[in-house]
């Protein structure tokens, strides 16, 4: 009896089928509606998403981008949205780190069921939300991520800002005309750092360049003596440094205590006026190539109405990281125009059209998703402020 | 030549700062019985407080009242928080009370200061050419305010009554209260003590290199690890301190970036792995 009693099946074991599929169509039907009326309750809105460094090393350029973003919102809902309805922008934060890039993500794509991504400023948050976007088939462009990789990141990722080869190849060439015999290579550790490291190199050495040493160190460092001691026991004439303003200004400070003269040669990253702040004189000298789409010194007439607009909306002037991030949006504004809704129909919207105009001029997409024909100069820094270089000489 | 002083300088300054903290991580874990992440808190005050105050006052007065907002903050939070919560909780969830006064912290210096990094000094320090090296005033001035302090500690640990009273404590506290020693006051003596090495190393970042609110978690765990592997005692800690300096300064000097973390982090396992109690069990004295 014992036995039988201990074999016998629960009654919800034996419970026909449709005592589960009755409430699990329910809840299934439930959810859908729900759903529904949430589409419903936002059916005055378009809304997009955008993941930036809002916090953390990297908060100076997530809070351009972000007001970059605003902007171009604004413009287009104060000439009466898209189709009528208002474009709401849902931002979130990644401090610049992927695993918050990811989380965003999955919060804008399945929370706030988002069809398109700003994001991100960084490479690696890019690189990070890539898969996820191919998966899920959300547009994901990025303003100013730059690693070589993002090129075939995916289908559904685009980019504003040219990939690292065209800049690492510009750097390499500089650094070869000027016959540096011996080059050090100091880069952050991470996509962008190793990817603008790699094409600077392989660019260098194919030229016929020697580069003596390549090393890396991680996001976080803030002591960087003793890379620089490597440096100097390799008595490197040029120093290629790929990192972010925050980290390219202590490495000028501390060289510049340590009684280091090797000259500095940095990448895009490095414009900003926190490099000025945290340097201050030891940045003076810094030779680093750009994108010259965006040039607040000799603005279009459209680029000077965004800097006006911006300026008195802000009490700053925009730099790179507004305008590729203003113009990613308006990427996305643009395709949801033809009455693209979906990620599908977005990413069809831009592959069909493929040329936009925006505050960084022509924006001509190629088969990758990559923008190309942008114009890259050297700059440096000359009396505290960032010139191009043949003004400057 | 050259190099090599550069690299024992580096080594040096690294060394201060770990020894710093691990040192108030010890004494905090020696007497309070838990692993006490606040310290990371008191970094952040002496760092945030030394530059507010550097607005309106000399560099040395600055750090002075960093150094004294970072030990009476400890304090408060030994009275009001730790000590409370200490009587009903265990050593678990009091290191988790500490982690969230740490992020606490975190957030309100990113509210108040922002998220951006601050230096004491825009650009170089002044330095002083030593042949092949060169030596900032923030460095000479800092190595000399660090060797003081982590030797005054010491002597006081040794040779004080409250110092006496704080190893008593350490060693076992119910025995001590049998004593008749006053617990409570002794344990708050060592987070005010804590708090200053914790705020003078919060006020040596922010003057040598640049301070933001995410900084004081990397240092804390090296810090962590550093008293771990030193192992047992606050002189352990320093030396630990100094051996963890040592892996970093050197592997940064040979190794990618990643793998100088990596390494440095490596051995330290290999010491626990090989000699539970750190490097005071491998040299089997105890400090």
């Amino acid at each position: 009896m014992r036995i039988a009693h201990r074999y016998r099946q629960p009654r919800w074991a034996t419970a026909h089928p449709l005592i589960f599929a009755i409430p699990c169509s329910l809840v299934l039907l439930l959810a859908y509606v729900a759903g529904c009326s949430g589409d419903q309750a936002e059916r005055g809105t378009l809304r997009i998403g955008a993941v930036l460094p809002l916090t953390g090393d990297s908060a100076a350029w997530g809070e351009q981008g972000r007001w970059g973003i605003e902007l171009a919102v604004a413009k287009v809902n104060k000439a009466g949205g898209v189709g009528g309805r208002r474009v709401e922008v849902v931002f979130e934060d990644s401090q610049a780190l992927p695993r918050n890039a990811v989380n965003a993500f999955n919060k804008l794509s399945q929370v706030d069921v988002v069809r398109a991504v700003v994001g991100d400023i960084v490479s690696a948050s890019t690189l990070a939300m890539a898969p996820l976007a191919e998966d899920r088939h959300v547009v994901l462009i990025a303003p100013t991520a730059s690693a070589p990789a993002i090129t075939n990141a995916g289908d559904f990722v685009f980019r504003v800002w040219p990939s690292d080869l065209l800049e690492g190849a510009a750097a390499a060439d500089w650094a070869h005309s000027q016959r540096f015999e011996k080059v050090a290579i100091l880069h952050i550790a991470n996509d962008y750092g190793s990817g603008l490291a790699a094409a600077f190199r392989e660019r260098l050495e194919g030229a016929g360049g020697k580069v003596v040493s390549v090393q890396s160190y991680a996001q976080d460092q803030t002591d960087f003596r003793p890379y620089l001691t490597r440096v100097k026991f390799e008595s490197a004439d040029v120093v290629y440094l790929v990192s972010y303003y925050k980290d390219a200004g202590l490495v000028l400070k501390q060289a510049r205590e340590m009684g280091l003269t090797t000259k500095f040669l940095g990448a895009t990253a490095v414009e900003s006026p926190d490099l000025l702040r945290l340097a201050g004189d030891a940045a003076e000298g810094l030779i680093y190539p750009t994108i010259v789409d965006f040039d607040p010194s000799n603005p279009s007439a459209r680029q000077k109405e965004f800097i006006d607009e911006f300026t008195a909306a802000h009490g700053k002037a925009p730099d790179w990281a507004s305008s590729h991030a203003h113009d990613a949006a308006l990427v996305i504004i643009e395709a949801m125009r033809s009455g693209a809704r979906t990620g599908d129909e977005i990413r069809t919207a831009i592959n069909t059209r493929r040329v936009f105009e925006g505050v960084t001029g022509t924006i001509r997409f190629d088969d990758h998703g990559d923008v190309v024909n942008k114009p890259v100069v050297m700059k440096t820094v000359r009396g505290g402020t960032f010139v191009a270089l043949a003004a400057g000489r | 030549m050259g190099v090599i002083l550069e690299l024992v300088l580096a080594l040096l300054w690294l060394w201060a700062l770990y020894g710093l903290l691990s040192a108030a991580f010890a004494l905090g874990f020696r007497v309070g019985g838990f692993f006490d992440l606040s310290v990371g808190a008191s970094f952040l005050v002496g760092a945030y407080a030394s530059w507010a105050l550097a607005r309106a006052a000399p560099l040395f007065v600055a750090v002075g009242g960093g150094v004294l907002l970072a030990a009476l903050g400890a304090v408060a939070l030994g009275r009001w928080l730790v000590a409370p919560l200490a009587v009903r909780l265990p050593p678990l969830a009091l290191f988790v009370a500490t982690l969230a006064v740490l992020y606490m912290v975190q957030a309100l210096a990113a509210i108040t200061f922002g998220e951006g990094a601050l230096v004491l000094r825009s650009g170089p320090a002044p330095v002083f050419d030593l042949g092949p090296v060169n030596v900032t005033d923030i460095q000479l001035a800092f190595g000399a305010a660090t060797a003081a302090a982590l030797i005054g500690v010491s002597i006081w640990l040794r040779v004080s009554r409250w110092g006496r009273f704080a190893r008593a404590v350490a060693d076992d506290r119910g025995l001590a209260a049998l004593f008749v020693v006053p617990v409570q006051g002794t344990i708050l003596r060592c987070y005010a003590v804590g708090g200053a090495l914790a705020g003078l190393a919060g006020a040596f970042f922010v003057a040598d290199r640049a301070i933001d609110p995410s900084q004081a978690l990397t240092v804390l765990l090296a810090a962590m690890a550093a008293a771990v592997l030193g192992g047992e005692s606050i002189n352990a800690a320093i030396v630990g301190a100094l051996v963890l300096a040592g892996l970093e300064t050197s592997l940064g000097f040979f190794l990618p970036g990643n793998w100088r973390t990596t390494v440095a982090f490596g051995v330290l396992l290999a010491v626990l792995v090989a000699r539970g109690g750190g490097l005071a069990q491998v040299v089997r004295r105890r400090i």
